[in-house]
């Protein structure tokens, strides 16, 4: 009988994690397996940041879930629209998107 | 549709579900029948309904997710169901949510459910509806049924409504009361209201009415034409579920000809059929009432007994058809001679009585009837003369109650029947000591008859030319329990009025052929044993009775001779013929008993078979010192002779007799002179000493 010998090698690379790997939101297919709500609920266990949801009446995005902080920048009738013209197209309606959105704001303020 | 609410439509098929429930998690676990989830928070607030078909689709996410954005407006109860469909239209949802005003979830409606709960309302409709057809059906048949029963009855049906005023009338009631129905319906059953009961009448009824609910009674209506008649009336009280009252429901009989039949029925138990006058019951009846008033009024008054003399005979010569009429017309010549307040009655065959309640001399009425009965009556175009005999008495001397009164007058008129028929005599308390006499005697020879008290006598008959013992006359003896004789002519009067003598002669002829078996070799060839035969004993199958006893004995029918008297043969000459031809058949003999001294009917001698002619002693007697006996005996033998009878002489007690009969030519004698009436072992010995006794030579 022949005996056979076996040799296990490991790798390790650790780095540190960081609680949600959520930046500034979600985008929820309307497909998606799972839904706002429940999301919802993940976060907030997870995480001590604000989200709000923002609904969508679409056929491909279903929910968003934005980063509070984000609303006090654009109104979530911006955001909806941002998101047909430049999300939607590259997700499909079964798909959550992670997003991670800047928001730039230029103020001009002539003299009074 | 109308009256359905959301309330009525409520879904069986949803289920409960947590908010963070997953479909993958309970799917399977009894869901078969789910359609819809109710989805309830953590708060336990309804938060929308989750279809299963979508719940499927994410069987990942939670219930809460799969809510709809915008879930619909929720019902109310009593939501109408032509709103539910418009929302369910409107909503394009299968489901809706009910909710109460407070918010709390009640349940779901479909379409599904909504069309359920039509479809079984209809359903139930339907059932309901069929239902009603059959009962509506059974309670047409019944109604036809009712109405054909209503309308077919005999009884009279009258319906008023609670104010009495008349609904419904039935044929019975228009053929009874002669209104119609349009002359009915409307008005009060006063309509009927004949005025023969009084306030106090209607104030019963209707007292009965209210605390019974039913009144049963005669009542007295008129009938259209005005005639009254009666009628059993039965009134029920018909109310409602409360007890008030609907309806008056009146069934009647008209009794009219239950009257009349009651009337005859009660006619026929008081009164004589034949003659129409009060009955035994009637009559004592009314002598009660006499008793009771001459009681409390001190008012004295009589009773006449009456019976017809001799009526029997007439009975039966002239048929009882002849007899009845004469009883009808006697009836009325009694009735005829009384005052109406005066009560006659017909208490049976002949007998006649007569309550007199204001006679202070009811000899002078017993007269006037006797007067009344004396007038000559043609019946039938015959004419007869009837007498009766009248016995009176009165209360209360002579007796004081209504059996005591009859039988006194009983005996009074027996006492003015055998002194003197066609009479009327006055109770005296003597009469009953011979009434008491007579039915002690009736008594004891009933006893006398199976205690073997009466005996035979013989009395030998000779042959006059040469004295020699031809024959013997029997005769009934009676020696009473304590060994005392009884004269014949005390028990044979009273056997004959009691009946007893059919059963005596009964006896008489067995004990003649029993004993007169024992003679047959003692004797010549022509000896003859006669007995006595009354009439009374004559009844269908008398002469087969006697004939029947010969055969069983074996004593010759040519050795009987039946003796019977004139009278006899009168009285029932068609009855005598046939019992006289059917005895002479068998050989049996028969001889006329008294001949002379009766209603000496020649045409009888020649159309009965008759053989002997018995000369009366009354003509014996005297026959030698007495021409016109002589010669009546002379011609007695010579027309017996010339007829072909033999004759024989009674009561012969002297040699210079019996020498006067040898020489008129009679064939045969017997008395005292020969021999009296001797018991059998006398006669016996007297044939064996030669059968000779003294002739007249």
């Amino acid at each position: 009988m022949t005996k056979k010998n076996r040799r296990h090698t490991f790798r390790a690379r650790l780095t540190e994690f960081v609680l949600p790997p959520i930046d500034d939101g979600l985008v929820l297919g309307r497909l998606s397996p799972i839904g706002h709500v429940a999301v919802g609920k993940a976060l907030s266990l997870l995480t001590t940041t604000q989200f709000e949801h923002v609904p969508m009446e679409d056929d491909v995005i279903g929910d968003i879930l934005v980063r509070s902080a984000i609303l006090r920048k654009i109104s979530p009738e911006q955001l909806r629209r941002f998101m047909l013209e430049e999300v939607k197209p590259l997700m499909g309606p079964e798909e959550i998107i992670h997003l991670d959105l800047k928001v730039e704001i230029e103020i001009d303020q002539e003299p009074k | 549709m109308s009256g359905l609410t959301a309330e009525d439509c409520l879904c069986v098929r949803w289920t409960r579900v947590g908010a963070l429930q997953r479909y993958r998690d309970i799917a399977g676990d009894g869901l078969d029948s789910a359609k819809v989830f109710a989805v309830f928070s953590e708060e336990d607030v309804f938060m929308g309904l989750v279809e299963e078909r979508q719940a499927a689709l994410f069987p990942g996410r939670i219930f809460a997710d799969l809510l709809v954005r915008r879930q619909p407006a929720l019902l109310r109860p009593d939501t109408g169901m032509e709103a539910i469909l418009q929302r369910l239209s409107e909503e394009r949802v299968d489901y809706l949510p009910v909710t109460g005003t407070d918010g709390q979830f009640i349940g779901v409606v479909s379409m599904l459910s909504v069309f359920a709960t039509l479809s079984q309302r209809e359903q139930g409709l339907r059932e309901n509806r069929e239902h009603m057809i059959t009962q509506l059906q059974c309670e047409l048949e019944n109604r036809e049924v009712a109405a054909s029963v209503f309308d077919a009855t005999s009884e009279g049906v009258m319906v008023t409504d609670a104010d009495n005023h008349i609904l419904l009338v039935n044929r019975a009631f228009i053929q009874t009361t002669g209104f119609s129905e349009e002359e009915a319906i409307g008005k009060t059953p006063e309509l009927l209201k004949s005025g023969r009961h009084d306030r106090e009448f209607y104030q019963a009824m209707w007292r009965s009415l209210e605390e019974t609910g039913h009144w049963e009674g005669e009542v007295w209506n008129r009938r259209k034409s005005g005639d009254i008649y009666p009628e059993w009336l039965h009134i029920n009280v018909i109310r409602d579920e409360s007890g008030k009252v609907r309806y008056y429901a009146g069934v009647f009989s008209d009794i009219t000809q239950h009257q009349e039949l009651r009337a005859k029925l009660l006619h026929l138990a008081y009164y004589d059929v034949l003659t129409d006058l009060p009955n035994r019951q009637l009559f004592t009846d009314r002598l009660e009432q006499a008793i009771v008033q001459s009681r409390r009024t001190g008012k004295e008054f009589s009773l006449l007994f009456i019976d017809l003399d001799r009526f029997k005979d007439i009975n039966d010569t002239l048929g009882h058809r002849f007899g009845d009429q004469m009883l009808i017309a006697v009836a009325k010549r009694v009735q005829n001679a009384v005052r109406e307040s005066d009560t006659v009655a017909r208490l049976g065959g002949d007998e006649f009585t007569v309550l007199l309640p204001d006679t202070s001399q009811p000899e002078d009425i017993a007269e006037k009837i006797l007067a009344a009965l004396s007038e000559r009556l043609v019946l039938d175009g015959k004419k007869l003369f009837v007498t009766a005999s009248i016995g009176i008495c009165r209360y209360p001397d002579d007796g004081e109650d209504s059996d005591t009164l009859l039988m006194n007058a009983d005996a009074a008129m027996y006492q003015a029947k055998e002194s003197n028929r066609g009479s009327s005599r006055l109770y005296s308390s003597a009469m009953n000591s011979q009434l008491s006499k007579r039915l002690e005697i009736s008594n004891a020879l009933h006893q006398a008859l199976t205690a073997g008290e009466l005996w035979l006598a013989w009395q030998p008959q000779v042959s006059l030319p040469d004295g020699r013992i031809i024959g013997a006359e029997v005769l009934a003896r009676w020696e009473d329990s304590t060994g005392t004789p009884v004269p014949p002519s005390v028990f044979i009067p009273v056997a004959e009025e009691t009946g007893l003598i059919g059963a005596i002669g009964e006896w008489a002829i067995r004990t003649l052929c029993g004993q007169g078996m024992e003679l047959a070799c003692h004797t010549c060839r022509n000896f003859r044993l006669a007995v006595n035969f009354s009439p009374l004993q004559l009844k269908p199958g008398t002469h087969q009775a006697i004939l029947d006893i010969l055969a069983a004995s074996g004593f010759d029918p040519r050795h009987l001779e039946i003796e019977l008297t004139e009278t006899a043969l009168s009285a029932q000459r068609e009855g005598m013929s046939a019992f006289l031809g059917g005895l002479g058949k068998a050989g049996v003999e028969v001889s006329v008993d008294d001949f002379g001294t009766g209603c000496s009917n020649l045409a009888n001698l020649k159309l009965l078979p008759i053989h002997k002619l018995k000369i009366d002693q009354s003509f014996v007697c005297d026959i030698a010192a007495d021409l016109n006996d002589r010669q009546i005996a002379a011609a007695v033998i010579g027309m017996a002779h010339a007829l072909g009878l033999k004759v024989i002489a009674e009561g012969v007690e002297t040699a210079e007799q019996a020498a006067i009969l040898t020489a008129l030519g009679c064939d045969m004698a017997q008395g005292y002179y020969f021999s009296r009436p001797v018991p059998f072992a006398i006669l016996k010995q007297l044939l064996d000493g030669g059968g000779m006794l003294p002739a007249s030579a």
